[in-house]
């Protein structure tokens, strides 16, 4: 016989101030820390973004040297993709992927809180090369050698912090696959489950397929440099070009990382507001499944210039002009969703129509760069920057915007102030087209990327460019006025924040108690 | 509510023995999580074993390490959902059994002098405790199981565990 009153006692533990949120195992707080960093790596790439934008404002060199304009364009994309787009969205599943499931918690709460407290120190040693001799790394964010191998210093460190942080991606990735799959409410079955779990399923899946590939590939750029290995030196037998083979056969599984969490926010946030279900639930998860399936096969896609043969280059030609099918379905869905609703235009609701849209837009210049014979002309030209920053920024950062301002209510009791939402969308929109849409044209007139210098005759639209991108940075700091504003007062949520909210987030109080469902979730 | 009663049958005193198993909620069985497992290794030996017979083994071992993770992560999570507490209700005694495949503790008291005690949180938010107390000792059940269906196994022990002392 023994006394065992210290099960679980952990429930009892409840430090408070800095200790709260270094020790904490909670998915909330844990969300709220991916949250804010990725917020704060927004700032600093944005802050990137526009010493690109200054620079590129009229032709000739004008603020910065172009070694330098060459680290800001590879670490802006670095500190993007890695820093904000990717802990955004895990930050967004942490806090809602137990409440929207039924379930208390994360699976590996533990397990979670090392997750994020990888990511401070990989962009700390990230940063730290900016003031390293031979400066960041410049090479662009796709590592190809020989280039990157010319990188001075900074080199092993970065490669270090992408190590990091993929370790943190992949031990992210797989407390949520666990999660989902063995902590869903009775009666949540896979087919029950809300579109943003679902996508997030369907990402983890990607993270924890592709992320070893990255990890083996900059691992073998070291061995490359620093101990006499030829895996991608032409010199010692090895191959250059295998070295982009691999790096996309990450790559664009990782784009889908990046836009799939997209996906099921704006399939929470467009049947709420349309008062609708969700037109075609099945389609839109075979479709989420068969982007994820195709994203494996298409990898070559970025590398049409490099002298295949034309039978690979037909194959993932078509293979990537497939995936347009199973998007097709989805903006179809939305669209289905909408028509006939009892439609309203809250600000989320305002950036998931811009995500719509724009997305769409983005994914038209992905088809015109998935026609081989097309892509010689546009290949490494601004029509690529302008494609894919059309699916990255008004898709997904519109998406996690359009998610915070969603959910900001339910997590702080809190409704934000709606006058200035919906001034933050339409800055944020017309600011974002501003920066973007005019580098089709210099893009498609043959301007080259990743240069700090230009011909005359792309002057006008440089300086749009420039334009835009100021504004739309400087946009952001309203936001960041709105959501500081949100979680210091503010009217009063109520559980169900939203006339048509469906799902168990929503059955909870505003803003949740610490340990999500102190009443079973009813799952119908 | 993930617990189950049975009703054996009639003790010395003619009242029927009662057992109550409290188990926590696993979406998906053992089977479920080994073919995920399975799944996503096939999938990842497609991707990693033509980079190595291509030459390029430093994918393998980032590979084997991730898998290895992810396997641990389920197993720890479906050994976790094999955790059983058996409350056998025989006569005067109370026995409560807890383990996996075999007992890791067990406690037993009169039942007579055993109180159903449900203590609410010390935080707001945070989960009651539902105890099981004699003479001094007491042990937890159902730390797993959310408020309302531990307020529910509380219902269902004062049932089976009419003490005058029963407190709540």
């Amino acid at each position: 016989m023994s006394s065992a009153t210290a099960h679980e006692a952990h429930h009892e533990e409840h430090p408070s101030g800095i200790m709260r949120w270094i020790t904490t195992t909670n998915h909330k707080d844990i969300g709220t820390l991916y949250l804010w960093f990725a917020f704060i790596m927004l700032f600093i790439g944005g802050a990137m973004a526009l010493v690109i934008r200054a620079e590129l404002f009229q032709p000739g060199l004008q603020f910065v040297d172009p070694q330098f304009f060459n680290s800001m364009t590879t670490m802006h994309a670095l500190i993007m993709i890695f820093g904000a787009v990717m802990p955004a969205f895990t930050g967004l599943a942490n806090w809602l992927i137990p409440m929207m499931i039924g379930a208390p918690d994360m699976a590996l709460p533990r397990m979670n809180n090392w997750s994020f407290w990888i990511l401070p120190f990989a962009f700390a040693i990230l940063l730290s090369t900016l003031f390293m001799e031979g400066g960041a790394p410049a090479g662009g964010w796709t590592l190809y050698p020989p280039l990157t191998l010319q990188t001075g210093h900074a080199l092993p460190f970065m490669i270090l912090s992408i190590h990091m942080m993929g370790l943190s991606s992949i031990m992210g990735a797989i407390n949520i696959v666990a999660t989902i799959l063995n902590m869903r409410a009775p009666g949540m079955t896979l087919m029950k489950m809300p579109l943003f779990v679902w996508t997030w399923l369907i990402t983890g899946y990607l993270l924890i397929a592709v992320m070893p590939v990255l990890a083996g590939a900059v691992t073998m750029l070291l061995t490359d440099k620093f101990f006499g290995t030829s895996f991608f030196n032409a010199a010692g037998g090895g191959d250059p070009v295998m070295f982009q083979h691999i790096f996309w056969f990450f790559g664009h599984p990782e784009v889908y990382i990046l836009i799939l969490p997209s996906f099921g926010v704006i399939s929470s946030i467009v049947p709420t507001f349309a008062r609708k279900p969700l037109f075609g639930y099945s389609s839109m998860v075979y479709a989420t499944a068969s982007i994820a399936f195709l994203s494996f096969i298409v990898w070559a896609h970025h590398m049409f210039t490099v002298g295949m043969p034309l039978s690979g280059e037909l194959f993932f030609m078509f293979a990537t002009m497939l995936i347009a099918v199973p998007t097709g379905v989805k903006v179809f869905n939305w669209v289905a969703t909408m028509w006939k609703g009892a439609l309203t235009f809250e600000t989320p609701m305002l950036f998931a129509l811009g995500f719509i849209i724009m997305f769409t837009i983005g994914g038209f210049s992905g088809l015109m760069l998935a026609i081989a014979p097309a892509d010689f002309q546009y290949h490494d030209s601004y029509f690529v920057v302008a494609h894919f920053h059309y699916v990255l920024v008004p898709g997904s950062v519109f998406a996690i915007i359009a998610a915070v301002y969603y959910w900001l209510p339910k997590w702080t009791g809190h409704m934000y102030n709606e006058r200035l939402g919906k001034i933050h969308f339409w800055l944020s929109t017309i600011f974002v087209n501003l920066t973007f849409f005019p580098m089709h044209f210099v893009g498609l007139a043959g301007m080259p990327r990743r240069i700090p210098d230009y011909a005359l005759q792309f002057a006008d639209y440089n300086a749009l460019s420039s334009i835009g991108a100021f504004g739309f940075g400087f946009s952001q700091l309203l936001f960041l006025y709105i959501v500081l504003q949100t979680v210091r007062g503010g009217a009063k949520a109520g559980d169900r924040v939203w006339e048509g909210a469906d799902g168990l987030e929503w059955t909870l109080p505003s803003p949740p108690p610490y340990h999500s469902f102190t009443t079973p979730p009813a799952v119908r | 509510m993930p617990v189950a009663v049975t009703y054996g049958p009639d003790g010395d005193r003619g009242e029927p023995q009662v057992q109550i198993v409290v188990r926590p909620n696993q979406s998906l069985s053992w089977n479920g999580n080994k073919l995920f497992f399975w799944g996503i290794t096939a999938v990842s030996a497609l991707v990693v074993g033509p980079l190595t017979y291509m030459g390029f083994w430093p994918v393998l071992p980032f590979a084997g390490l991730e898998l290895a993770v992810l396997g641990w992560a389920l197993y720890h999570c479906a050994r976790r959902g094999q955790w059983r507490e058996v409350i056998v209700v025989d006569g005067d005694r109370v026995e409560v059994t807890a383990g996996r495949a075999e007992p890791a503790r067990q406690w037993s008291a009169h039942r007579l002098w055993t109180q159903v005690v449900l203590e609410p949180p010390r935080f707001r938010g945070h989960p009651a405790r539902l105890l099981l107390r004699s003479a001094g000792r007491s042990v937890e059940l159902g730390a797993f199981l959310t408020d309302e269906e531990r307020v529910q196994l509380a219902g269902l022990l004062r049932e089976v565990l009419p003490t005058p002392r029963a407190a709540s």
